[in-house]
């Protein structure tokens, strides 16, 4: 083992953690007597400044890898692997992080600040690993790193009932995932006798692993990590989860962590998909819960009152229209899922965030009715609300289109030479164009209490803080611009793909 | 080797329903050391002594124990008797499970008789090769570990201090 080369590799890590120790230090000494909101701001200050310490790190290795130096040419048996793909989907969790702890520094739940924000900080290393792993053993921790942090996240108002009760519900939930993620994983590792990705992905292409061991493991990694993605019919634990956590966190488990876990099936079944023998029944499996996902989410989505609960069953369909790009099975259908996870969870990171805003200053959960009117005071948020909402809908020119646009034209791509309409992913792609129709119905519906009643507005006026001003703003200028001028990202990560 | 193996595996399943089902509170903690001790000899029966200590010292030494001392410390032994144990649906949980479990397991048990073992000619279990490998190639997965026992802790020290009311 080369420590050195170890110590560079994951130097950005090592910052945040060194940031997080720090932050929890000073919380426990020389901030203990101040009250919750000074330390609160005291808190993410810092940890602000270990994400930014951290991404200026994360960006050093971009560039050190784009330039073609043999710096971080060793991936320690693919348990760190630093190509410019990896090292921008870790720098883009980084981003995402910092917006989540600005959004989360005004409401803190509890007098455990730091620790509030140290899970935060841990989670996204978890998900940082996650991207540069290709390796089964760093994939579990990580995954678990990820989880359990997010576990104590979502159960952290341990004075609300319903907090404690979904931490609880995702707990179990969760736990359970990652016995079938990790049963998946070690048949993986029994048909191939490898760890890495390469060598599994070499083993199986050969010939070498025996089918039917890779078809069981597969099943059994689509359930596992059908659990992550909150794809239905493993979907229990989102509502709740979503509706009951602290909002920042909901935000969080729907953003960073659904990137982290679809990058991770890309990078997982795409050279199983594209090779194996078994590709047609694990392809049917998957479009089983692709449908099922779209068909309950949007379903589910339809009688929410609680606009919280709304976006979770509409980030369980979503989870089934990416599922599509997975469909796919090739290089097109790659490119198509990581590019729309990017654009999802910037646009549900700022609906979320715009909710937290209003929840907190509502201090109680948000109905849709209490948005009537929302414009006459709100302008601004209204505005910014909007974006989001539509990207989510997938109305052009937002990069939400854009990205429904590029999954569906993979699927029906992957099949050139089919004569009907019956074959081929054609009817899946009918499938999903009806669910995002019914889709419009429940977000128009939020949009219109928003922007369009005329009853006097519930809310009063409401101040936001730069920090979660810049934040969204950032956000929906990010949105729009994916959605104006796509080709960039797509053509960057087709590029690091091939 | 295979009479041992469906012992041990009986024990274990026997001591895993047991822990559900008696209302009893000791009596759950000792069939869940019960099913502990089947998994240390299913280890065993794997070549995978360390494993197997392992499972001893942390598992019924000191999980059990610590468990042990929680029920010494609390009032309430046994359950409430008006309750029922099993859920609703629990007759579909088990054909559900049993389906999956003859569909996927056992077609695959059957095949896989014929298949050689690569793994277990070169396997050579001794606690400093364990130890080199989790050490070495292993590193960076241990030191994530490292991260993952501090959120765990983390975790732990929020839900443990906001309950005691502090």
């Amino acid at each position: 083992m080369n420590y050195p080369q170890l110590f560079l590799t994951t130097l950005p890590e090592l910052i945040v953690v060194l940031g997080m120790f720090v932050a929890l230090g000073f919380d426990y000494t020389k901030y203990k007597e101040l009250d919750p909101q000074t330390r609160s701001n005291k808190v993410a200050a810092l940890s602000t400044i270990a994400l930014m310490l951290g991404l200026a790190g994360v960006v050093w290795q971009f560039l050190q890898v784009t330039d073609g130096s043999k710096t971080f040419s060793n991936s320690f048996n693919g348990q760190v692997v630093l190509t410019p793909l990896t090292l921008w989907f870790k720098g883009l969790i980084f981003v995402l992080a910092l917006f989540v702890v600005q959004f989360a520094k005004t409401d803190v739940p509890n007098k455990h600040v730091s620790e509030y924000f140290g899970l935060i900080l841990l989670s996204t290393l978890g998900m940082g690993f996650l991207i540069t792993a290709q390796n089964l053993i760093m994939l579990f921790v990580s995954i678990e790193l990820i989880s359990l942090s997010l576990y104590g996240l979502t159960a952290f108002q341990t004075d609300k009932k319903f907090s404690v009760e979904a931490g609880i519900k995702y707990f179990t939930i969760g736990g359970v995932s990652s016995a079938f993620l990790l049963f998946g994983l070690s048949y993986l590792f029994g048909a191939t006798n490898e760890l890495s990705f390469e060598g599994i992905t070499a083993a199986i292409t050969s010939g070498a692993a025996p089918q039917n061991y890779v078809l069981i493991a597969s099943a059994f990694l689509v359930v596992g990590l059908g659990f992550k993605i909150a794809a239905a019919p493993f979907h229990l634990w989102a509502p709740d989860t979503y509706q009951c956590g602290p909002v920042p966190v909901a935000a969080w488990v729907a953003s960073g962590s659904k990137i982290a876990s679809f990058f991770l099936l890309v990078q997982l079944f795409g050279p199983v998909l594209e090779t194996s023998e078994q590709k047609e029944t694990l392809i049917a499996g998957i479009v089983l819960v692709s449908v099922l996902s779209m068909v309950l989410g949007n379903i589910g989505a339809l009688r929410q009152s609680c606009v919280k609960r709304l976006l979770a069953y509409s980030s369980i369909a979503h989870a089934g229209y990416i599922l599509i790009g997975l469909v796919a099975a090739n290089e097109d259908g790659s490119i198509s899922v990581l590019f729309y996870a990017v654009i999802y969870s910037l646009a549900t990171l700022g609906a979320f965030a715009t909710i937290g805003i209003i929840d907190s200053r509502l201090g109680r959960e948000a109905q849709i009715d209490d948005f009537n009117g929302t414009w006459k005071q709100n302008p601004g948020l209204s505005i910014l609300f909007m974006i989001f909402i539509l990207s989510l809908a997938g109305i052009p020119p937002l990069s939400g289109f854009f990205g429904k646009f590029y999954l569906f034209m993979a699927a029906i791509g992957s099949q050139p030479e089919i004569a009907s309409w019956s074959e081929g992913f054609y009817w899946l792609v009918a499938v999903a164009l009806l669910m995002s129709a019914v889709s419009l119905f429940y977000y128009v519906k939020v949009l219109k209490a928003f922007l369009v009643s005329a009853d006097t507005p519930k809310l009063p006026s409401i101040q936001i803080t730069k920090a979660e001003g810049a934040g969204l703003l950032l956000l929906a200028v990010l949105v729009v611009y994916l959605g104006i001028y796509p080709t960039g990202l797509v053509e960057f990560i087709a590029a690091s793909l091939g | 080797m295979t009479v041992a193996f469906y012992i041990m595996a009986a024990i274990a399943v026997l001591g895993a329903v047991m822990a559900i089902a008696l209302r009893n509170v000791v009596h759950a903690v000792f069939s869940v050391l019960l099913f502990f001790s089947a998994l240390a000899g299913l280890f065993i029966l794997l070549l995978a002594e360390f494993i197997a200590v392992v499972q001893v010292l942390v598992y019924i030494g000191s999980v059990g124990i610590l468990m042990l001392f929680a029920i010494m410390l609390t009032t309430k032994v046994t359950g409430d008797p008006t309750r029922k144990l099993l859920s609703r649906g629990w007759a579909w949980g088990g054909l559900v499970s049993g389906a999956l479990l003859l569909a996927f397991l056992v077609p695959l048990i059957t095949q896989s008789k014929s298949e050689s073992n690569s793994q277990l000619s070169n396997f050579n279990p001794s606690v400093k090769d364990l130890g080199l490998t989790l050490m070495d190639p292993y590193f960076a997965s241990v030191g994530v570990i490292a991260l993952l026992l501090t959120a765990g802790l983390i975790a732990a020290v929020v839900a443990a201090s906001s309950a005691s009311g502090e």
